[in-house]
């Protein structure tokens, strides 16, 4: 720790730190532009300029970004020197940016808005003509509106540094300069959506969220991506049980300040799923939309017409990738409690594309958020014994959850659950699976849920609802306590925090997790943070 | 993008010589001098030259392009066989480097940044050529000329097409 004076008041700081990283622990703001803690230092806006004492009580300006903590330095960070140079470079920096803010994406979170309230002067003493470039189409998922730049380099920084992809650079001079990529190189990298949110201005935003309703509309939830095992920490921007945008929340320990383009555009996929709203029951032969009671009916006397009365029951469970901890948990409950069922399994999606960024940031080649956590809370990974058990006549009856709208049986799956007496199973479509069972439970996405999931390094996390399920659909915990209920077998409160206490009694690893321990940043299995820092 | 540009053989040698000059760790650092090489090579830097640079020294093509950009004295587009540069900053303003501009222009039947139709000369203004106590001053080519008269303009075109 380090001992230093701001504006006459000492304060404690980390030894080492950043200047305007150490000033906004301490609650004091450094108005900056080019700096972002997920990228070097550049010096390039020198609206962080500071005054430090640079020898015996003698003050000069330096660059806040460039600066990191020492023992006994000594700032002033509201001397007229640097309230001057604020003014100034908001004059310089306004003098062609187009003041287009009714009609911009950035609106309302933008820096240049919010230090010109602040620093600027208020008015204009520019007379001459503004240069207005023309915007450009960067790649495919970003627009460069150029008028609106002020050169900070965050976004050529975020592709050198973070992706090492360098497709954006400054070309042309002085008053001239603009960003650019190269004639036939765009900017399209696993990662380029980042650029729109570093971008402290409205210069570059994404196509996918341009001229969608202003920005202070949006209910903001923190949550998790469903897109892979990394499981990114993410906001979503809700409104009217949409989500317009997602974008990236800090956690150094997992993604940085970053996700991927592929879970940042994902919530599209999961809106465009023709949803179940109401449970199905096979009526002759064919999939009927019933009611609640009437399907919890058909399930139980299905499931009872199986049980055995001693021994392994001819029923077995299988817990989804998609789910929670503690709606799999639940699901095991269910088994063991009210099937007599000890045989589990997993079905396990096929491994997409694994991806690391030059800094460091890693997309998982498994595109399921929670195949760790589904398979600490049911003990199993694979669908072997299931398989076997129905190959060899001993199951004869699937509870399963499913819920993975991108995902389809394999033909030999398919093929064993067809030879099943029953079939019971959560889902969100109608997808394969569901077109197999005797009874369809309509389940929730991930957005619709709360509770946590294990990412592949086995960080437990927050995943929180952004808004309720659709019709009659619910909680996949909800409908799994339905049914324990109607079965007499008692799972206790809902409420997860209350189910991740009896994980933690239960579940190796989980031993010491709670809820409030995860907190927003999540907690490791095992109890130990991992050595080294994944999020780049 | 059109068809890759590569260096001819003897300028390739060349090229191998400029990079010889810097550590491994550095080649960037030749972008300078091979955007020269080029230049010479092509009479003008196209979007083509800037890749075939950036392949040499192993970078992104638009980092060449910064570079290739920045500076005025890289051509981005064909120029004639003389290209004539009037400083236009202040000091040299003041001592009425409009007229000899307009001159060159009258004489010429160019305007700014355009070539003549025989393909002789382009017209260019340029920033401080650090030539500031004796101006009017133009660059031809790579040559400076200073205290410069309409006169002084005249006998310099003639000695470049006697030339
Ligand atoms: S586009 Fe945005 S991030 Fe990039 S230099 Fe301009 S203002 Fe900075
Ligand atoms: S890396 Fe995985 S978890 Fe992160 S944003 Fe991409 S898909 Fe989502
Ligand atoms: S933030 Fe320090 S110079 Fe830009
Ligand atoms: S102003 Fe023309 S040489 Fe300096």
């Amino acid at each position: 720790m380090a001992t230093i004076t701001i504006d006459d008041r000492q304060y404690t700081v980390e030894e080492g730190r950043n200047l305007i990283d150490a000033a906004a622990d301490l609650d004091i703001d450094i108005p900056h532009f080019c700096y972002h803690p997920g990228l070097a230092p550049d010096g390039n806006c020198r609206m962080c300029l500071t005054e430090m004492e640079i020898r015996p009580g003698q003050f000069g300006i330096v660059t806040s970004c460039t600066i990191r903590i020492k023992d006994g330095m000594n700032f002033r960070f509201n001397s007229p020197a640097v309230l001057d140079n604020r003014k100034g470079i908001m004059e310089f920096l306004l003098i062609n940016h187009p003041l287009d803010c009714p009609w911009c994406d950035q609106a309302g979170e933008c820096k240049l808005q919010d230090h010109s309230f602040d620093h600027g002067r208020g008015h204009s003493r520019f007379v001459e003509t503004k240069r207005v470039p023309p915007k450009k189409d960067l790649g495919p998922h970003i627009t460069l509106y150029t008028t609106r730049c002020i050169l900070c380099q965050r976004c050529t920084r975020f592709c050198d540094e973070i992706t090492g992809t360098s497709e954006l650079g400054v070309v042309q001079m002085g008053s001239k300069s603009e960003i650019a990529t190269f004639e036939g190189v765009p900017l399209d990298n696993k990662m380029s959506g980042n650029v729109a949110d570093i971008c402290p201005v409205g210069a570059l935003v994404t196509k996918d969220f341009l001229y969608k309703p202003r920005i202070w509309h949006y209910d903001k939830v923190d949550t998790l991506c469903p897109g892979c095992a990394t499981g990114c920490n993410t906001t979503l921007e809700v409104m009217h049980q949409k989500i317009y945008r997602t974008r990236p929340r800090h956690n150094e320990a997992v993604n940085g300040h970053w996700m991927c383009d592929e879970g940042r555009f994902c919530y599209h996929d999961w809106q465009d799923v023709d949803r179940l709203k109401a449970p199905l029951k096979r009526v002759d032969g064919e999939l009927r939309q019933v009611t609640w009671p009437e399907a919890l009916d058909a399930a139980v006397s299905g499931i009872q017409a199986l049980l055995a009365d001693e021994g392994d029951s001819a029923m077995g469970v299988i817990g989804s990738s998609m789910a929670t901890n503690e709606e799999n948990y639940l699901l095991g409950l269910l088994g063991a409690g009210a099937f007599g069922s000890s045989r589990t399994g997993l079905i396990r999606k096929p491994g997409g594309e694994a991806w690391t960024s030059k800094s460091g940031f890693h997309i998982d080649a498994d595109k399921t958020p929670n195949s760790r956590g589904a398979g600490d809370m049911l003990g199993v990974d694979s669908l072997d014994v299931i398989l076997q058990g129905i190959e060899d006549g001993t199951i004869r009856g699937l509870y399963v959850l499913g819920g993975d709208i991108g995902q389809t049986l394999s033909q030999e799956v398919a093929e064993a659950f067809r030879r099943l007496e029953f079939l019971v199973v959560h889902d969100v479509r109608r997808s394969d699976l569901a077109e197999l069972a005797d009874v369809v439970f309509p389940g929730a996405v991930p957005f619709e849920k709360t509770g946590t999931m294990t990412n592949a390094q086995g960080r437990v996390q927050r995943l929180n609802a952004a808004f309720p399920q659709p019709g009659g659909a619910r909680e996949d915990g909800a409908i799994l306590r339905y049914v324990g209920l109607r079965m007499g077998v008692e799972m206790g409160e809902a409420d997860p925090a209350r189910i991740l206490e009896e994980i933690a009694r239960s579940v190796g690893g989980y031993a010491g997790l709670t809820y409030d321990l995860i907190g927003d940043q999540g907690a490791m299995t095992g109890g130990e943070e991992p050595s080294e820092a994944a999020g780049g | 993008m059109a068809t890759p540009l590569e260096f001819t053989e003897e300028a390739r040698k060349r090229a191998a010589e400029i990079l010889s000059r810097y550590p491994d760790e550095y080649r960037k650092s030749a972008v300078v001098p091979l955007l020269h090489l080029a230049q010479e090579e092509w009479g003008f830097v196209s979007p083509e030259a800037m890749a075939c640079v950036a392949r040499l020294i192993g970078c992104s093509p638009v980092k060449v392009a910064e570079i290739a950009t920045f500076y005025p004295m890289f051509n981005k587009e064909p120029v004639g066989d003389h290209v004539l540069a009037v400083c236009h900053t202040l000091p040299c303003a003041l001592t009425g480097c409009g007229d000899i501009f307009d001159h060159l222009s009258d004489k010429l039947g160019i305007r700014l940044g355009e070539t003549t139709e025989d393909g002789r000369f382009t017209l260019r203004k340029s920033e401080c050529l650090a030539a500031c106590d004796r101006g009017p001053v133009l660059l031809v080519n790579r040559k400076l000329h200073t205290h410069l008269t309409t006169a002084r303009v005249d006998e310099i075109l003639d000695g470049l097409e006697e030339g």
